[in-house]
């Protein structure tokens, strides 16, 4: 009676888990993958490494680690938020990217870069927080755009995006133009997560990301209840309008944590839930974690990708991400018009 | 008959949408462990008071008592536990399983995590059960038919463990086999769980055959409340909609037969 409920977390994991590897092998030295295995033995259980390896210790730990884990938790975030905009809308074509939200948290974000904002106030780092905000704003610009009564229709929902997104991104460009402060960092983020290095905005983007996700998995059956519409929902218990607000302040807060330390990045939203769906089913308990954990390792494939496809050069992997998304969504768009599997 | 407390009092209740009046002033109770059936022609507001009953529209003036407790005081989990609703089946999510939909009916049943206990996995069964829809649990919904689905909403109502159950033309997309068959399965339910039932019906066969007692809508306003003997005759009918119609009473049954006298 119940869907087969252990292989789709086995096998997303067995693929993060290779992926993950992959990542830390790859770059201008590959390093094998055993020898990362047993570089991480050691280091576990405190024996010493071999002197010819000690360059390996500081590329892993340095260098391709943190830029992994970056990428892991920005993947995660995205196909994340993307599931729960899509089960908040009942939208298959909502995506932060799409419906302007990444742009309204990249705008927040440059914002507080290039108007030389503090770094932090109060222990808060000051950019994801702009960034949240500007999600926000955005989410709710475009959703009180596009709705006609209860109802969200697609083109009206990707109208509203594509408007608001074209307004964020000019204001952020006017802003990058007019830059008092320090316009390399925001230039260097624009490309996309690539050129940060180090912990330090692994361990920022951690706690934003780590609340806003855990946060929507606790949401899974109020998503589910949401798929049978507004009245329906209510009749069924769910306080339809509070569960609402709820989805999309956190939704709002994963894409902000995603936006803020890899820059805009588009598709992982759509592309992730789409394909979980497709393959696992739509009940959302399960969508939302396999979402998660596939949202990973799609972005840490595409990074992959951007490292290897023109040496010694790095594309920002936001492009790989729009190579492969944007036909996808070309397909879905045709797909959705007979509302087949949605 | 024996006077109890009722299961729903409707009390002078009257709805607006924007400045047009939908249900004036409208007044019924309806007896615990019976079958209320409501008629009426297109458009006299009988979808409306389904919504106004289950708390999901605002009320212009009015009160809906379930037992003791007004409705519009009740949280909506209160509400989803008191009061089931089987909508009629348009779109529903066609990706998800029967089984999945029917599961929804448990969610004023579930902890804030949304966590399935053993016990809302036996009540989903049931509730499949007695709708006879246990065949459909691991389908589709979008590979559903009208009928399929509709068995699947009142499994879902079933799951919600509420004692009062509306249906809203539940038979609308059913052939004759399936009516009847799902209208004896609500009978069965009211008599073997002790459910009271709310039915908006068009077929005045049906809600001669099945209800105990009936409510007709006409323009806005309750016409008359009564048992299928006292309601459906051909003067109050034909006033209703504007038909000459004919009434048979020599039925096995003992309930009238409607049947519309043309040329």
């Amino acid at each position: 009676m119940k869907r087969h409920t252990v292989l789709p977390y086995g096998i997303s994991f067995a693929l993060l888990l290779g992926v993950l590897l992959l990542s830390i092998a790859v770059g201008s030295v590959f390093i094998s993958p055993l020898t990362i295995l047993t570089i991480f033995r050691l280091q576990l259980t405190r024996q010493p490494v071999p002197p010819d390896w000690q360059p390996f210790v500081t590329i892993l730990f340095a260098l391709r680690l943190p830029r992994t884990v970056l990428m892991a938790i920005t993947g995660a975030s995205l196909a994340g938020s993307g599931s729960a905009y899509q089960g908040l809308f009942r939208n298959p074509l909502a995506d932060p990217y799409l419906i302007g939200v990444a742009s309204g948290a990249g705008l927040g974000a440059i914002l507080a870069m290039s108007l030389n904002w503090p770094a932090t106030v109060m222990g808060l780092a000051v950019v994801p927080v702009a960034a949240f905000v500007g999600a926000m704003l955005t989410v709710v610009i475009v959703y009180s755009l596009a709705r006609v009564g209860h109802a969200l229709p697609t083109t009206n929902l990707l109208l509203a995006g594509v408007a608001v997104s074209s307004f964020a991104s000019a204001m952020t460009s006017f802003l990058l133009i007019n830059s008092t402060g320090d316009l390399r960092r925001a230039l260097v983020w624009l490309l996309g997560g690539a050129a940060l290095s180090g912990w330090a905005p692994v361990l920022a983007e951690l706690p934003y990301a780590t609340v806003g996700l855990v946060a929507l998995l606790a949401m899974g059956h109020a998503l589910n209840v949401m798929q049978v519409g507004d009245e329906q929902a209510q009749q069924l218990g769910l306080p339809v309008e509070k569960v609402r607000r709820w989805i999309i302040l956190f939704a709002s807060l994963t894409t902000a944590a995603a936006v803020s330390f890899a820059g805009i990045i588009g598709f992982v939203g759509l592309v992730v839930p789409h394909v979980v769906r497709m393959l696992w089913g739509a009940d959302y308990k399960r969508l939302m974690p396999l979402s998660i954990i596939c949202g990973a390792s799609l972005l840490l494939g595409a990074d992959i990708l951007a490292r290897v496809i023109m040496p010694p050069q790095e594309l920002p992997v936001g492009i790989i991400m729009s190579l492969v998304g944007a036909p996808f969504f070309l397909w879905i768009l045709r797909r959705a018009r007979n509302q087949n599997y949605w | 008959m024996q006077v109890e407390n009722p299961m729903l009092r409707v009390e002078n209740v009257s709805v607006q949408y924007g400045l047009r009046l939908i249900l004036d002033q409208i007044s019924f109770s309806v007896q615990p462990g019976t079958i209320f059936g409501v008629i009426g022609p297109n458009g006299t507001g009988k979808t409306t008071l389904v919504r106004a009953l289950s708390g999901t529209i605002p009320l212009l003036s009015g009160q809906v008592w379930i037992g003791d407790e007004e409705v519009t005081r009740l949280s909506p989990q209160q509400r989803a536990r008191r009061l089931a609703v089987v909508p009629q089946a348009r779109n529903l999510p066609p990706a998800f399983t029967g089984y999945e939909l029917v599961l929804l009916g448990r969610t004023s049943h579930l902890n804030w995590l949304g966590q399935v206990s053993a016990k809302d996995e036996a009540c989903v069964r049931l509730a499949l059960q007695r709708a006879q829809a246990t065949s459909l649990a691991d389908r589709r919904i979008g590979d559903l038919s009208g009928g399929e689905q509709q068995r699947l909403l009142l499994a879902r109502a079933l799951a919600q463990e509420a004692p009062l159950l509306l249906l809203d033309e539940p038979t609308t997309h059913l052939d004759l086999q399936h009516q009847i068959s799902t209208l004896e399965a609500v009978r069965s339910l009211v008599k073997e769980v002790g459910l009271t039932v709310l039915i908006v019906l068009h077929d005045l066969n049906l809600v001669s055959r099945y209800a105990d007692r009936i409510a007709v809508l006409s323009d806005k306003t309750l016409l008359a409340v009564g048992t299928p003997e006292e309601v459906l005759n051909a003067e109050l009918l034909e006033e209703v909609y504007h038909l000459p119609l004919q009434i048979l009473h020599q039925t096995a049954s003992g309930r009238p037969i409607i049947l519309p006298a043309v040329l």
